[in-house]
């Protein structure tokens, strides 16, 4: 095994989420909003850890984001990462999951890789996009929406996929890309230890210059979907009944009761 | 004439009702840009093509052969890619569920055109598709592509199943699958579906009148207890947000939302919900809904037919109490 890869992103707290404010032009203030690694990108470091611990190689990781994702490129490290990339570029903003993908393509073909890993999807635009289209630009075969995955051997990958109720068992051939799902491995949380020792490594960091990337097939000129306007999402009902507990729990009941 | 595509699934050789409901959203698009409805559809054998004739496309371009049967990334979307290439539609609509979504992105960057994903609502003018999709914050936004296709992946029942229409006729224009058979083996040698299997079925969700949703906001052993008791005099099933599945409290596989359940009882019960656009998405259908927050400035109280601004450790006990007075 050579180099397992693994992509990660910044993204907002969940647990702030709901608390993100946008304006009309679509313009994410993100004040006072932590940025933390996409959940799901810590089962796929975690999948990353377990086939290292099977077959060697190293564990580099990528990330495409603003300079602040560098923290995100460091949790990483105090992870396991052998290796963590952070590509930054101001040219890079605007992105939509086409551009993000053809970027992170061409940080990724300049290593020797088997195997590179996503989550399924992220927490904030949550398209799911991204590990198909980086699997298209790499010209390797994916699997997305993965709960489990088995190494027949080094080079033959067997994963269940999640796709609604049913399970989809596919066998790839590396160099394969898996989007891995929620409940495939429990990730570990690093030691205060590991964390230190993240902070001795270096982030290396790149821009479109290193990767080779086409400056107009990144940021928004590469980017063909854009999001127009932000609207409020139409209210239908707004019911906010007040007063004391007894009465409004039984204006409620029996709100209720004319349905049951 | 120009032609707006849909892309239709199947499971077990009969097609998937959101490839029906597909339909409808695609046969709007289509009259309001003045062109025909082609659907593409990709099967082990069987004549489920004439029920898209007779429920709206104008065409369908069929791919048959035995290698189809289930979901193949590779060769899907090769085809499906390459039929695009020579056929150049307008507009290709896929079902955001798990084959639409993957083959719809697969599809998107071989052609190098935008993709909007979750649509639930799509409208047209002259710039091409406007996209509605969910955005945090409890925000819509809407999303333009500058491509063509224009593709997008719309999310289930955000449209009507498409009415049968008898005697509807339309033509088929059948996939050359020669070359294919050629190169078949060397595209199966990198990667195979070698199966499907049936999971464990979560349909109470989709089939209860009553359903209790649990947000983060009842995520304590106590509150979650009571929720779990009023669940059970009402007859209900239970499901939540992610941030409930994230911490424990539900399994994923009742996860209601955008990326989980998309419901439509009859009563919906939201427990410190918060309403974020996603959980919205899951449950907007819903008749009737009732919400309980302690937070008087959450998103859910706009979306609510009723709401209690309390302490969920007060308020249930007071609505078991009532409900059982009744």
């Amino acid at each position: 095994m050579n180099n397992i890869i693994v992509c990660i992103k910044q993204v907002p707290d969940p647990h702030l989420i709901s608390k993100i404010k946008i304006d009309e032009e679509g313009r994410i203030d993100r004040r006072g909003i932590l940025g933390v690694l996409n959940p799901l990108d810590k089962n796929a470091l975690e999948e990353a850890l377990k086939i290292k611990e099977r077959f060697g190689g190293e564990i580099t990781v990528l990330s495409m984001g603003p300079p602040q994702a560098i923290e995100v490129c460091r949790d990483a490290l105090a992870f396991g990462a052998d290796e963590s990339i952070l590509i930054c570029d101001r040219c890079l903003s605007g992105s939509d999951t086409l551009a993000t993908s053809y970027v992170l393509a061409c940080a990724i073909s300049k290593i020797k890789f088997e195997i590179v890993l996503c989550g399924n999807e992220t927490i904030d635009s949550g398209t799911g996009q991204v590990p198909p289209q980086l699997a298209e630009f790499l010209c390797i075969p994916h699997i997305t929406g993965v709960r489990k995955i088995e190494f027949l051997d080094e080079s033959t990958v067997e994963a269940e996929s999640k796709m609604e109720s049913n399970i989809r068992i596919v066998r790839a051939r590396v160099p394969v890309l898996i989007g891995v799902a929620k409940g495939i491995n429990d990730p570990h949380i690093p030691s205060a230890y590991d964390i230190m020792n993240a902070f001795k490594k270096e982030i290396i960091q790149l821009d479109i210059k290193d990767i080779g990337a086409d400056a107009d097939r990144v940021g928004s000129l590469g980017s063909p979907t854009y999001v127009e306007r932000v609207i409020p999402m139409e209210q239908k009902r707004e019911g906010l009944i007040s007063g004391d507990l007894d009465e409004v729990a039984m204006e409620a009941v029996n709100r209720l009761k004319r349905f049951l | 004439m120009r032609e707006v595509w849909t892309f239709a699934e199947e499971r077990e050789g009969v097609i998937r009702e959101t490839s029906l409901e597909l339909l409808s959203c695609g046969r709007e698009i289509a009259e309001k840009l003045n062109c025909d409805l082609a659907t593409v559809l990709l099967t082990g054998n069987g004549k489920e093509y004439e029920k898209l004739i007779s429920r709206g496309s104008d065409k369908v371009y069929l791919a048959e052969d035995s290698c189809l049967k289930l979901y193949q990334s590779d060769i899907y979307a090769d085809i499906v890619a390459n039929l695009a290439v020579r056929y150049k539609p307008e507009v290709f609509l896929f079902s955001h569920m798990g084959v639409g979504a993957d083959l719809a992105a697969s599809v998107a960057a071989r052609l190098k055109t935008g993709l909007s994903s979750h649509v639930f609502k799509l409208d047209v003018d002259k710039k091409g598709l406007r996209c509605y999709v969910p955005g945090f914050g409890g925000n819509v936004f809407v999303i333009r592509s500058q491509t063509k296709p224009q593709m997008a992946t719309i999310m289930r029942g955000s449209y009507k199943k498409a009415k049968k229409i008898d005697g509807r006729e339309g033509e088929i224009i059948p996939v050359e699958f020669g070359a294919y058979k050629v190169v078949k083996s060397r595209i199966f040698e990198r990667s195979e579906t070698l199966k499907v299997v049936k999971e464990k079925e979560s349909e109470p969700l989709e089939s209860s009148d009553v359903v209790v949703g649990v947000g983060l906001g009842a995520c304590e052993e106590e509150i979650f207890k009571l929720a779990e008791e009023l669940a059970t005099l009402l007859g209900a099933s239970m499901g939540g947000s992610r941030p409930a599945v994230d911490e424990g409290f539900i399994e994923e596989r009742f996860l209601i939302g955008q990326s989980g359940k998309i419901i439509s009882p009859k009563i919906h019960i939201a427990l410190g919900i918060s309403g974020s656009t996603q959980y919205m998405m899951g449950v907007q259908n819903s008749e009737f809904i009732l919400a309980i927050n302690k937070d008087r400035d959450a998103q859910i109280f706009k979306f609510c037919d009723i709401g209690i601004v309390g302490d969920l450790i007060d308020v249930l006990p007071r609505l078991i109490d009532e409900i059982c007075e009744g």
